[in-house]
């Protein structure tokens, strides 16, 4: 439809938009890189030292992991133990309750750690969804071309045109608030991203050499794709998965701020700042210290995205 | 026709198919929802009787088969009728025409905002690259599109409203204050009628939505104008504008600035999107009259009409800001017209 | 060390009496010269290291000469001529030396007298076309700037008069048609894009040309093109010398346009000039073992010869070693070669080398 968007680093441009890319000088795209060669999870992880953001952001997602799994057992209080007495405590480290307590003398922390659950499983299901549906239509989308490619661009053009927020809103009031409701109402607009960077990344290996010279072999199309292109097309998609993770998070969150998110019975950072908020004049930290959790992950998880970005694109790394 | 009139007319005509794909979306919606929408919207309302009720179904012609209810819709749609909100007792449209006004003004003053605080920041930042300038610049516009909207608003009002008082929590005049209208936007209004009073209230009132609706935008503008800034003025065109003896100000504003314009249009056009669901949100916090607010109302009374009226005409509207950014694009980019 | 010592009486036996050559050369430019560089030094830090782009380089252009460049690529041709005009990118800067023009000191101006001169006394031609002209403007628009930014024309309120219009619309018409652009009352409002290169090229010319400097610095105007174009592109460059006497410096790696191109050469190898003079005594007797090297590399028409290439590759010049920088490469080095940088030595008939040969 109306946006210009074809290319894969037009995508990559708009979805990471940060970065200059040096487009006289295009990286050569006639490598190979199979699926062996590629870049172990260590390797990275030396790459990445040299970006101090992106380790405090991991150290901090870390974090986030531990207290979400290990909640039960971390947590000082259970989320739902009410004490009338001691109501809207403020925040110190010094007495029990080191983030206060709510309109119900609940204990903020504790909510705080077990709502970690509900935005991590959101953020980490509804990328790998995404991510597999919209990479697996974009490759053979991209390869075959084509009818299919031709009806699915139609598609996603007219996913396009809803803004995602609205989208999601719109479908959640139909479906109703609900944990699976959520993650299929975030997956439904979710894959498109995906599907479109894939299909215009595939576009442009499939006409590099090492392509031609696998189909010269005899290999089959599925072979090609799976084991040819997919490697030198995964780091991208990894990079656009880690920086799209921060947005499912705020997106969960304000669909449970809204009311629209998980049951009102499951402790959400959403939902916690969206009780607090009548609260706003007398007990500030109902509100803000939920969101002010949110704040610290998601940008823990762009900075990690960030410092993928400059390890895993090569072309970036020459642009600075 | 100019090669240009007929590639802008081509967008136009390109436009319409995902225009009624939208129409029918929003038509399919109402059917998505499980079991019987009237029985689950009167569920709500209570006090219905049968006869309430079968009108209702007759109205939305739930009786008939799929395809022949399509195109009762797409008709009265096209007469103009977008249903009844049973909530408000009111046909859709005068809802809806009633909220626009206040939506439009928040959306255009973020919007405002947005690329006043994030070309300028942006600019800045790629000319002093590395400087402290835009050191902060970049660690402003990081901050600033890790922040989701609601809590920005939280903050925003404890601090300005709660606790300093500048700025009032919610509304958008003034109680009792009612300033003769002429467009909807009361800004405009103040400033037609010479108003004055009532153009600082108005002013007052939206400072902290459109600042939380603006701030995310602001900074992905700020981040794709500096990129796109650093990569024109590494460009061959601003070395020779510089061998032609042309001044540094009027290298970077009409040699780079130009250029790198062309991808921040497009992203502002996609970020309208970001502006659109923003707003939802923002109007809930701040108690913002618009169409946003009367949309998350109109869910938890399940008042499926005027959902479905209000993500269409989200939507639509989304559409056609993209297809302006495209026109624009058209216009800023001289190669797309050969 | 007995080694050395026979290896340098060996050398001073082959290239006997070189101080004959030393000082029977006169000086070369009876006129005094457009441009006159000497000792120009530019540096570029790199994480790396300091890059050494442009070494202690000495050029002399007459007025109404054409002095050709030559040298491979990244061998800080572009640089030297960025030096001259005081546009090396940041970080990069020129450390010393001086670049004097007409007499005027340039590296010694401010900025902004510099920028009066940019355009209007010295102008630069680019080597892509393609990228040099601003995409989003007319042509018109862009030959018409070098003139309002130097007062030749009017700015921006008075420009929106007619008389003004009228007047700017027959100067860039005039400036297209003095370089050979067909039609050019149509194409004055056509944008870059819509021109071949070759075309685009001498729209560069007219915007260099449109405030008749004295001096046109070319980097490598004509590689991006045909060869049947480039001829073309030299025969306008070359008229316009004529006519004008406007001096150039033509950067180039093509030997052959630049002998046929140009009244003089120097010869550039790692940041350095190796060899100068006129261009008939450095192409049919090469002194500095390079430009023997250079020529070899080359095909030369009606003759069928073996092409020899230069063994060995260009040197980083990040970390440059002691010594003469292409002794690495040169058959002809021995140890002073390796451990003294030699200085560029005056021949007779106005030619300088680099090289120990000849000291």
């Amino acid at each position: 439809m109306s946006v210009n968007i074809e290319r894969a680093d037009d995508i990559k441009r708009h979805v990471w938009g940060s970065e200059a890319y040096p487009l006289e000088r295009p990286f050569p795209r006639t490598y190979r890189r199979p699926w062996s060669k590629l870049q172990s999870a260590w390797d990275i992880l030396l790459k990445l030292r040299n970006h101090p953001g992106a380790i405090v952001g991991g150290l901090v997602i870390l974090t986030y992991v531990v207290c979400a799994v290990f909640a039960p057992y971390i947590a000082p209080y259970s989320p739902d133990q009410v004490a009338l007495t001691e109501r809207f405590v403020a925040p110190s480290l010094a007495n029990a309750h080191p983030l206060g307590t709510d309109q119900l003398g609940r204990d903020i922390l504790s909510r705080v750690m077990y709502g970690a659950r509900v935005s991590i499983l959101v953020g980490v299901l509804t990328i790998a969804i995404s991510m597999a549906v919209g990479v697996g239509l974009g490759l053979i989308a991209g390869y075959y071309q084509g009818v299919f490619d031709k009806v699915m661009s139609r598609f996603t053009d007219l996913l396009l045109a809803f803004p995602y927020l609205i989208f999601v809103i719109g479908m959640m009031s139909v479906l109703g608030p609900g944990f699976w409701n959520l993650i299929l109402a975030l997956c439904f607009k979710g894959w498109v991203e995906f599907y479109r960077l894939a299909r215009a990344e595939v576009m442009s290996q499939k006409t590099c050499e090492y392509v031609e010279a696998a189909r010269a072999l005899g290999r089959s199309d599925g072979a090609i794709m799976i084991s040819e292109i997919l490697p030198n097309i995964v780091h991208s998609i990894l990079v656009l998965g880690t920086l799209r993770m921060g947005n499912m998070i705020v997106m969960e969150s304000s669909l449970s701020f809204l009311g629209l998110g998980v049951p009102p019975r499951i402790p959400a950072w959403g939902s916690m700042v969206s009780d607090g908020r009548r609260y706003m004049l007398n007990a500030w930290w109902v509100a803000t210290l939920p969101g002010l959790a949110l704040v610290i992950l998601v940008l823990a998880i762009n900075l990690v995205g960030e410092g993928l970005r400059d390890v895993l694109d090569p072309r970036l790394q020459e642009g600075q | 026709m100019t090669r240009t009139q007929v590639q802008v007319t081509e967008r136009i005509i390109a436009a319409i198919p995902i225009m009624l794909g939208v129409v029918i979306f929003a038509f399919l919606f109402m059917r998505m929802i499980p079991g019987d929408p009237v029985d689950i919207m009167m569920g709500e309302a209570g006090g219905v009787t049968l006869e309430e009720m079968d009108f209702l179904r007759a109205q939305f012609d739930l009786d008939k088969p799929l395809l022949v209810q399509l195109t009762r819709y797409l008709g009265k749609l096209a007469r103009g009728d977008m249903g009844y909100s049973i909530q408000r007792a009111r046909p859709v449209k005068e809802v809806i025409l009633e909220a626009v006004p206040a939506t439009i003004e928040l959306a255009l003053f973020s919007l405002l905002l947005a690329l006043v605080v994030g070309i300028p920041l942006g600019i800045a930042s790629a000319r002093y690259q590395n400087s402290v300038i835009d050191r902060f610049g970049m660690t402003a516009s990081f901050l600033g599109i890790s922040m989701p909207a609601f809590w920005l608003g939280i903050i925003g009002i404890i601090v300005f409203s709660l606790r300093l008082g500048w700025f009032p929590t919610s509304g958008r005049i003034a109680y009792g204050m009612e300033p003769a209208t002429v467009t909807g936007l009361l800004t405009l209004d103040a400033l037609i009628t010479g108003d004055t009073q009532a153009l600082r209230e108005s002013l007052r009132h939206l400072a902290l939505p459109a600042i939380t609706l603006g701030a995310g935008v602001a900074a992905v503008v700020a981040r794709v104008t500096r990129s796109s800034m650093l990569e024109a003025l590494k460009t061959d065109y601003v070395l020779f504008a510089k061998a032609k003896g042309v001044p540094e100000l009027i290298i970077v504003v009409r040699h780079a600035l130009r250029n790198a314009l062309i991808p921040t249009v497009t992203v502002v056009g996609l970020q309208m999107g970001t502006l659109l669901g923003g707003n939802m949100i923002v109007e809930t916090i701040f108690g913002w009259p618009g169409l946003g607010r009367i949309v998350v109302d109109a869910i938890f009374s399940r008042d499926y009409p005027l959902v479905q009226a209000a993500v269409m005409v989200y939507a639509l509207t989304f559409v056609v800001i993209n297809l302006v950014t495209d026109i624009l694009y058209t216009y800023l980019n001289p190669k797309m017209t050969l | 060390m007995d080694a050395f010592n026979n290896q340098a009486k060996h050398n001073t036996l082959i290239h006997a009496e070189p101080n004959n050559l030393i000082h029977g050369g006169k000086f070369h430019g009876e006129k005094s010269p457009a441009l006159e560089i000497s000792g120009l030094s530019t540096e570029y830090p790199t994480p790396r290291g300091t890059v050494h782009a442009v070494r202690d380089v000495d050029v002399v252009l007459g007025k109404g000469d054409i002095l050709a460049i030559v040298g491979e690529s990244g061998c800080g041709k572009s640089a030297c001529l960025l030096s001259i005009m005081r546009l090396v990118p940041r970080p990069g800067r020129i450390v010393k030396g001086s670049v004097k023009f007409e007499g005027k000191e340039l590296l010694a101006l401010s900025e902004a007298e510099m920028r009066d001169l940019r355009g209007k006394d010295m102008a630069m031609v680019f080597q892509d076309p393609m990228t040099t002209l601003n995409p989003a403007y007319r042509v018109g628009e862009q030959i018409s700037e070098s003139l309002r930014v130097h007062g030749l024309l009017s700015g921006f309120p008075r420009r929106l008069l007619r008389e003004e219009r009228e007047k700017e619309r027959e100067r860039v018409i005039g400036l297209l048609k003095q370089v050979g652009i067909p039609s050019p009352e149509h194409r004055h409002l056509e944008y870059p894009h819509q021109f071949s290169g070759g075309m685009q090229q001498r729209i560069l010319i007219a915007i260099a040309l449109a405030c008749r400097p004295k001096v046109i610095l070319a980097d490598e105007p004509t590689t991006a093109l045909d060869v049947t174009v480039q001829a073309q592109v030299l025969d306008l460059m070359r008229e316009i010398n004529e006519e004008l006497g406007t001096a150039i410096i033509f950067v180039t790696h093509d030997l052959g346009v630049a002998a046929e191109f140009c009244h003089k050469a120097a010869v550039m190898y790692a940041g350095q000039i190796v060899e100068s003079g006129e261009i008939e005594d450095v192409l049919s007797s090469p002194l500095h073992p390079y430009t023997r090297g250079l020529l070899r590399s080359i095909p030369q028409i009606g003759q069928r010869c073996e092409l020899v290439p230069i063994d060995g590759e260009v040197p980083d010049l990040t970390d440059l070693a002691p010594g003469c920088s292409f002794a690495p490469r040169c058959k002809e080095a021995d140890l002073r070669c390796l451990h003294t940088d030699p200085h560029l030595v005056q021949l007779d008939n106005g030619r300088k080398v680099r090289c120990h040969l000849y000291t």
